[in-house]
C-alpha cells in the first residue's frame, strides 16, 4: 500500500507540473480544445479495446497519441478552424466510444473498464507509468528551456511571431502533440472528466498572480503540483474521488490567488 | 544565402517582385486582390494607399507570404515566396495592423523588444535592446508592461523591436492609425533616418498620407493596383 501511494504522489508532482506548464501554453494560444479531443480520443479507444478483446489503457493512449500527432496538420489540409475540427474529433470519439460500448460482449461490464477512464484512480499508477511520465516530464522541460525565446515570441503574438520567420506551425503542432500526450496520460490519474481541470485552473492561478511569462510558467507548474498532491492527500483523508479532491484543492488555490492579486497586484519580477 | 542574396541584388536591385498576383481569403470565390505586377528596388519608400477594402493590407501579408497566393508568382529578397518565407521573413521587420495589446499582458517592453532575435540567431542583451528602444526614443519605457502603455507607445516598441532586427525590408501596416500628429511625425523621421543612413527599404500601408518622402505611391481601389 506505502509503495502504491508513494508511486501515486511522485506521479502527482510530475502530472501537475506537466499539466501546469502546458496549460499556460494552450491557454495563450487558444489551443484549448485539444485537451477535449485527445481525452476523447482515449474514451473511444478503451472502448475498441473492450470490443476487441483487447487492454483498453493502452489502445485508448495510443488513439489519443495519434489524434495529437495529426490534429493540427489534418485541420490545416483541410482549411478547417482547429477549434471546429478538434470539437467534431471530440464528438465523434464519443459516439464511437457509445457504440463500441453498446455493443461489446457484456456491455455493463465494459461499460465500467471504461468509465475509469472518466474517473481516474492512484490503484491505476504502475512503476511503469511513472517512469514515463517522468520521461514525458523530462521531455518537456527541456523543449520549453531550449526553444524558450520562439514560444516566448509565439505566446505573445503567433502572427508577428510567424512574420518575423519563426516557423508557427512546426511550434504549434509539436504543443499540440505533447499537450496531447500529457492529457492522455494523465487521463489515468485524474480521469477524464476533470483532466482539463487540472490543465486550466493552475494556469489561471497563475495568471492572476504574475505578469510576467516565465514567472507564469513557474507558478502555473507548481501550483499544478500542489493541486495533485494536495489533491490526493484530501482524498486520502477524506476517502473521495481523488480527480474531484484535485480541482478542489486547485480551485481552493485559485481563490487565494484571486484574493491576493486583488489586495496586492501581479508579481512583475 | 545571404551573400547570393547580395550578389542577386547587385546585379538586379530588385527587394520585391510580384507577377500577375491573385490572392483570396479561405472560403471566399471573389479575390482580394487580383493580377498584381510589380517590382519595389533596394533603398526604396513606398507607399500603398487607397480606401477601406482596396486590398492593401492583403498585398502586405502576400508578400510576406502570411496569405497564400493562388496565382501568380512572388519572390522577396531573391526568395521564392510563399515557399522560402522562413528564410525570408529573418531579413524582414513587421508591424502589423491595429496592434494594441490589452492592460495584464504577461510581457515586459524588454521582452518584446527582445523577441525580435528569436528568429535571427542573435543573442538578446541590455545593450542590444536598449539601442533599438533609444532609435525611436522609448528607452524610458524598458521595464514597463507592454499592456499598460499607449497605443502610440506600443507602436514604438514594437517598431523598435523590428529594428533590433537590422531587417533590410520593413514592413509597416498603418503604422499611423493610432498614433497623434507628433507621434506620426516621430515615426516620419525615424523611417527617413533608418532609409537614408542604412538604406532599408521601406513599405508602408496607409489610408492617410504622412509627412515623408517617398519614391512610390501604389494606389489601390477593389483589388486593384490603379497607379503604381
Amino acid at each position: 500500500m506505502l509503495t502504491i501511494l508513494i508511486r501515486a504522489f511522485i506521479a502527482a508532482i510530475f502530472a501537475g507540473f506537466l499539466c501546469g506548464l502546458m496549460g499556460v501554453h494552450i491557454t495563450r494560444l487558444n489551443l484549448n480544445t485539444v485537451a477535449f479531443s485527445t481525452a476523447h480520443a482515449a474514451l473511444a479507444g478503451a472502448a475498441l479495446a473492450m470490443f476487441l478483446g483487447m487492454e483498453p489503457s493502452t489502445i485508448g493512449l495510443i488513439l489519443a497519441i495519434l489524434t495529437a500527432l495529426f490534429l493540427g496538420p489534418l485541420a490545416d489540409l483541410f482549411h478547417i478552424p482547429f477549434d471546429l475540427f478538434s470539437m467534431s474529433l471530440f464528438s465523434i470519439y464519443t459516439a464511437f466510444a457509445f457504440i463500441f460500448i453498446s455493443i461489446s460482449p457484456g456491455g455493463v461490464i465494459s461499460a465500467q473498464a471504461v468509465s475509469s477512464i472518466l474517473w481516474g484512480s492512484i490503484l491505476t499508477v504502475t512503476s511503469g507509468y511513472t517512469v514515463f511520465l517522468s520521461i514525458l516530464f523530462f521531455l518537456v522541460l527541456i523543449y520549453i528551456i531550449a526553444f524558450f525565446p520562439q514560444l516566448k515570441s509565439l505566446l505573445f503574438d503567433s502572427k508577428l511571431a510567424e512574420a518575423e520567420g519563426i516557423n508557427v506551425k512546426a511550434y504549434k503542432y509539436s504543443l499540440m502533440f505533447l499537450s496531447g500526450v500529457t492529457v492522455s496520460l494523465i487521463l489515468k490519474l485524474v480521469g477524464g472528466f476533470l483532466v482539463f481541470s487540472l490543465l486550466f485552473i493552475p494556469a489561471a492561478s497563475a495568471f492572476l498572480l504574475s505578469e510576467n511569462i516565465k514567472l507564469i510558467l513557474c507558478f502555473s507548474a507548481i501550483l499544478g503540483s500542489f493541486s495533485a498532491v494536495g489533491g490526493i492527500f484530501l482524498s486520502l483523508l477524506l476517502d473521495l474521488p481523488t480527480g474531484a479532491c484535485i480541482v478542489l484543492m486547485a480551485t481552493f488555490i485559485l481563490i487565494i490567488s484571486a484574493v491576493y492579486a486583488h489586495f496586492f497586484g501581479r508579481l512583475r519580477k | 544565402m545571404v551573400a547570393q542574396f547580395a550578389s542577386r541584388g547587385n546585379l538586379r536591385n530588385r527587394v520585391i517582385e510580384l507577377e500577375n498576383v491573385s490572392t483570396s481569403y479561405a472560403g471566399e470565390l471573389k479575390p482580394a486582390i487580383k493580377n498584381i505586377s510589380l517590382e519595389i528596388r533596394k533603398g526604396e519608400i513606398v507607399l500603398i494607399t487607397g480606401p477601406n477594402g482596396a486590398g492593401k493590407t492583403t498585398l502586405l501579408e502576400t508578400i510576406l507570404g502570411l496569405l497564400k497566393p493562388y496565382e501568380g508568382k512572388i519572390k522577396l529578397l531573391g526568395y521564392e515566396m510563399p515557399k522560402d518565407a522562413i528564410k525570408a521573413r529573418k531579413y524582414c521587420g513587421y508591424l502589423p495592423q491595429d496592434f494594441i495589446k490589452p492592460a495584464g499582458e504577461p510581457f515586459i517592453v524588454k521582452d518584446v523588444v527582445a523577441m525580435g532575435f528569436a528568429s535571427i540567431g542573435k543573442n538578446a542583451n541590455n545593450g542590444n535592446i536598449l539601442e533599438a528602444l533609444k532609435k525611436v526614443k522609448a528607452v524610458e519605457l524598458l521595464n514597463k508592461p507592454i499592456g499598460r502603455l499607449s497605443a502610440g507607445q506600443q507602436q514604438k516598441v514594437l517598431m523598435a523591436r523590428a529594428l533590433a532586427r537590422q531587417p533590410k525590408i520593413l514592413f509597416l501596416d498603418e503604422p499611423f492609425s493610432s498614433v497623434d500628429k507628433e507621434a506620426r511625425q516621430e515615426i516620419c523621421d525615424i523611417l527617413e533616418n533608418l532609409n537614408r543612413n542604412e538604406s532599408v527599404t521601406i513599405l508602408i500601408v496607409s489610408h492617410i498620407t504622412p509627412k515623408i518622402k517617398f519614391d512610390r505611391i501604389i494606389k489601390m481601389k477593389n483589388g486593384m493596383v490603379i497607379s503604381c
